[in-house]
């Protein structure tokens, strides 16, 4: 995925506007980033992924490039 | 011969105010179908492991008693404006290795996604900070996502994944847990890039 993916992707989990996303966006970065964006964020993209995450794979996503990493 | 360390101070029933919420001891008296409420609904237990299960209020004073307000903490979060009583934390203190364990459910799903817990255990970690504790700790579900992020979000250090660590509630299946940790001294040192 490109990061223009990654980021309407996020954009949706967060609920706002991808353009409001900065490419060194990092976990809380934004008001919009709270925990329940961030279970709505770690299911689409085990939803992408067909499977759940991993316990070391979850715990490593803290930015949109760790989420480009896991999502290829 | 060695001289001993000077005991951490002892805590007392504390009372914090952050912005909008006020963090105090839980007593008998706060017992309550409100708090009740949380502990039988799924959504709201199934992230911590635990079962759903029916408690009367009698159930909860006696809850409550179990808590010495000394070494282990009983602490109810309650929103300001409104005075609802509308989570909790759990605190196990060792006084020994100067650690406190913390637990927080916030029960009340309307203030889900409402930075609670950020705002609170702040206050919470300034509190035992302040009466000896040296390093927290907090033992997320590898599941609990929302949890996760709050522990990242204010800084904690993961120190380890636990695997198959627990057993899940309803079946044998395992679970992975993490564990966070923070120091006094990093909790200080955050606080100051925060405010710089």
């Amino acid at each position: 995925m490109s990061l223009t993916d990654i980021k309407a992707l996020v954009a949706e989990a967060l609920q706002v506007d991808a353009s409001v996303l900065s490419d060194d966006l990092r976990i809380g970065g934004i008001d919009a980033w709270d925990s329940l964006a961030h279970m709505r964020l770690l299911t689409a993209i085990e939803e992408r992924l067909g499977k759940p995450l991993d316990a070391e794979t979850a715990a490593g996503i803290e930015s949109l490039r760790d989420i480009e990493r896991v999502l290829g | 011969m060695m001289r001993q360390p000077p005991p951490p101070p002892r805590m007392k029933l504390l009372k914090i105010e952050t912005e909008r919420f006020i963090l105090r001891s839980l007593t008998p008296a706060d017992a309550s179908e409100r708090w009740a409420s949380w502990l039988s609904d799924p959504e709201v237990m199934t992230p911590v492991n635990t079962a759903p299960r029916t408690m009367t209020r009698e159930d909860l004073v006696r809850y409550t008693q179990r808590f010495d307000q000394q070494t282990r903490l009983l602490i109810g979060i309650f929103d300001r404006e409104t005075k609802l009583h509308i989570g909790l934390y759990q605190v196990d203190v060792n006084a020994h290795h100067r650690t406190s364990k913390l637990n927080v459910i916030v029960g009340d799903k309307a203030y889900w996604g409402r930075k609670v817990v950020l705002e609170t255990r702040a206050a919470l970690l300034d509190y035992l900070f302040k009466n000896g504790t040296e390093k927290v700790i907090g033992s997320p579900l590898a599941r609990n996502f929302p949890a996760v992020f709050n522990y990242k979000a204010q800084g904690w250090r993961l120190e380890g994944i636990m695997k198959g660590q627990v057993r899940h509630m309803h079946s044998n299946a395992r679970l992975d847990q993490y564990e966070f940790g923070l120091l006094k001294d990093e909790w200080i040192a955050l606080k100051k890039k925060a405010g710089s």
